[in-house]
């Protein structure tokens, strides 16, 4: 569906960028409503048995108001416009509207129509007003509009300024300068309330900051969003459009990976990533201990850093990116006198690191690396300090598809194993094949899960 | 045997002195850090950090039922949260792990344990707090070296 938006997205974008207080109501008969209702409902039931969801929206059950949809004009062409209804109780509040909760059938619609090829083509265009507009309705629409594909694939993000500026999402815009620095960031937070469960599932989304949004100018804003839309070979790079809500704790292995394909060819690229958060950034020391302890104490209430090593891995396609961050610990707490506890594995998506090297791998490779860290939550499968420790389940996560990393043992008192501290300097020492080095490392929000389909 | 049970009483008196009661403690906050500096920073040097408030009775009851814990070698440290509270007055700096249930008083230099029932609750509530300060993306001005 994408390679065909680019020829009708700026038909599209000309109807949603003048806001809803623009859309006319139809004077086409009937009978070409009927006939527009029956091929929507065709491409609604093929696209549910072809492909799944990707945000947390998306994947709702919800009812298309086909009765009460709408005719409009799409270009050259006419259109559908239906209101959407959820089976559950969805609630959204954004942090650009006082926090006020809206009803998502009230936001969100569906979008039909026909491109100039004839290809059917479905949008989900959900409106995010902000405090100007929650204000005054009768005003042109403020706030964020966004189109997705049936899967909720973003297809553009509108800002809508009340200086009556149209302004477009870029996820790849470069580093802000400093006097962009002073940005307001964009969230969403959504409640979808189970009366049955009499239980509230809350998921937010990462919208970007104003830095990310730029203004196209209302005399060419068509031409340029139209260049950069999907299948036009224009613009590239993911959208940071949804970041999983975290747990340190990953209960569910198969669930935090599920959003992984295994496809090969070239259009998908897998991507594995080491990383190191060295003990002492820099060095081998295997432990370092804390500057409010006695200097090289090992006495019981000093605390001592080991580090840790962790994995990121990462599916991009077209325009969508899958992060998901994810390192070995023990369950339970360990020390070299009690150095081995069931194994557990952990969201390491905020965990700073300092020096990282990245794999590219095809997708079999890929999914075999998946499959040897899921044993990390195994009853029975034991963290062990001195022989399988983070570093060591790194290593070995990465040597079941032939990356092989240097295996140096570090040694402390009672215990030696391989530790962050050498596994860095290896990383930093040895040319690598297929690695390429990162020596600026991460920080704790430079690395977020992206992608939701759980 | 009077005597014995004076000095039993005192002892456990004392002890219980020692350890923290971590429920009057307010103003927790977090502090948009998880590495290896996690001991290093002074805690007037927080403030360079983003930080985002946990919420006052969640916090209470985590720690209501932590206990003051001397382990006989240290506890690992892979990476934990960098928070401060106020306890009588004063500013404090703790640390709590991102694995297993322990976490570190600065001020008194001791260990203490959540109840384990409690601990991958608690890991939860601290990471969903960071990830929440994370998503802010706000961006720091490049350092600049002289």
């Amino acid at each position: 569906m994408n390679r065909h938006l680019h020829l009708i997205l700026p038909a599209v974008l000309s109807i949603f960028l003048v806001g809803p207080a623009c859309n006319k109501q139809s004077t086409h008969t009937a009978a070409s409503r009927q006939d527009l209702i029956r091929q929507a409902l065709n491409l609604v039931d093929s696209l549910s048995t072809h492909g799944y969801p990707i945000t947390y929206r998306a994947a709702q059950p919800k009812t298309i108001r086909w009765d009460l949809s709408q005719l409009i004009s799409v270009g050259q062409q006419q259109g559908l416009l239906a209101p959407i209804v959820f089976d559950n109780d969805l609630l959204i509040k954004t942090n650009f509207d006082k926090n006020q909760l809206f009803h998502l059938n009230y936001l969100a619609k569906l979008l039909f129509f026909p491109d100039s090829t004839g290809k059917n083509t479905i949008m989900i265009i959900t409106d995010f007003p902000d405090s100007n507009y929650f204000n005054d309705p009768t005003r042109p629409f403020t706030g964020l509009r966004f189109m997705e594909d049936w899967y909720g694939h973003p297809v553009q993000k509108l800002l809508f300024t009340p200086e009556g500026k149209i302004k477009r999402f870029t996820p790849n815009k470069t580093q802000p300068t400093l006097a962009e620095i002073t940005q307001t960031c964009y969230s969403i937070v959504g409640y979808n309330y189970s009366p049955a469960l009499n239980e509230t599932y809350t998921w937010t989304e990462d919208v970007g900051c104003n830095t990310n949004f730029t203004d196209d100018g209302s005399g060419n804003a068509l031409g340029s969003l139209g260049s950069n839309s999907p299948g036009s070979g224009g613009a590239s790079g993911a959208s940071s459009f949804t970041v999983l809500p975290g747990n340190s704790v990953i209960k569910s292995i198969k669930t935090y990976f599920q959003c992984f394909t295994n496809v090969g060819g070239t259009d998908h690229t897998y991507t594995v990533t080491v990383c190191v958060d060295q003990p002492d950034p820099g060095t081998r020391t295997p432990w370092s201990f804390s500057g409010s302890g006695s200097s090289g104490s090992s006495s019981g209430d000093n605390p001592v850093y080991a580090g840790h090593a962790f994995l990121i891995l990462t599916e991009t396609y077209g325009y969508t990116t899958i992060t998901r961050n994810v390192g070995f610990y023990p369950a339970g707490n360990v020390n070299p006198a009690s150095n081995t506890s069931q194994g557990a594995l952990n969201d390491d998506e905020t965990h700073a690191y300092n020096i990282s090297g990245s794999f590219t791998v095809n997708s079999a490779q890929f999914f075999t690396i998946l499959n040897f860290i899921s044993q990390g939550n195994s009853q029975g499968y034991l963290y062990d300090l001195n022989t399988n420790n983070c570093t060591t389940f790194v290593i070995n996560a990465v040597a079941q598809v032939g990356i092989t990393l240097p295996r140096t043992i570090g040694t402390w008192v009672d215990g030696a194993g391989n530790d962050p501290g050498d596994l860095g300097e290896d990383l930093r020492q040895n040319n690598i094949t297929g690695m390429t080095l990162n020596l600026s490392g991460g920080t704790f929000n430079s690395h977020l899960n992206v992608g939701q389909c759980n | 045997m009077k005597k014995r049970a004076f000095v039993f009483f005192l002892v456990a008196g004392i002890l219980t002195s020692c350890q923290v009661r971590w429920e009057n403690a307010t103003k927790w906050t977090l502090y948009g850090y998880q590495g290896s500096r996690l001991f290093k920073i002074p805690i007037d040097s927080l403030k360079m950090l983003d930080t985002v408030q946990l919420n006052q009775d969640s916090v209470t009851s985590y720690l209501s039922s932590a206990k003051v814990v001397h382990p006989k070698e240290p506890f690992l440290w892979m990476g934990g949260y960098v928070t401060t509270c106020s306890l009588n007055g004063h500013l404090r700096k703790v640390e709590f792990s991102n694995y297993g249930n322990f976490f570190y008083d600065e001020n008194e230099k001791h260990y203490y344990q959540l109840s384990s029932e409690k601990a991958e609750s608690w890991l939860a509530f601290v990471q969903n707090n960071l990830l929440t300060l994370a998503r802010k993306k706000v961006i720091t001005p490049p350092q600049t070296h002289p």
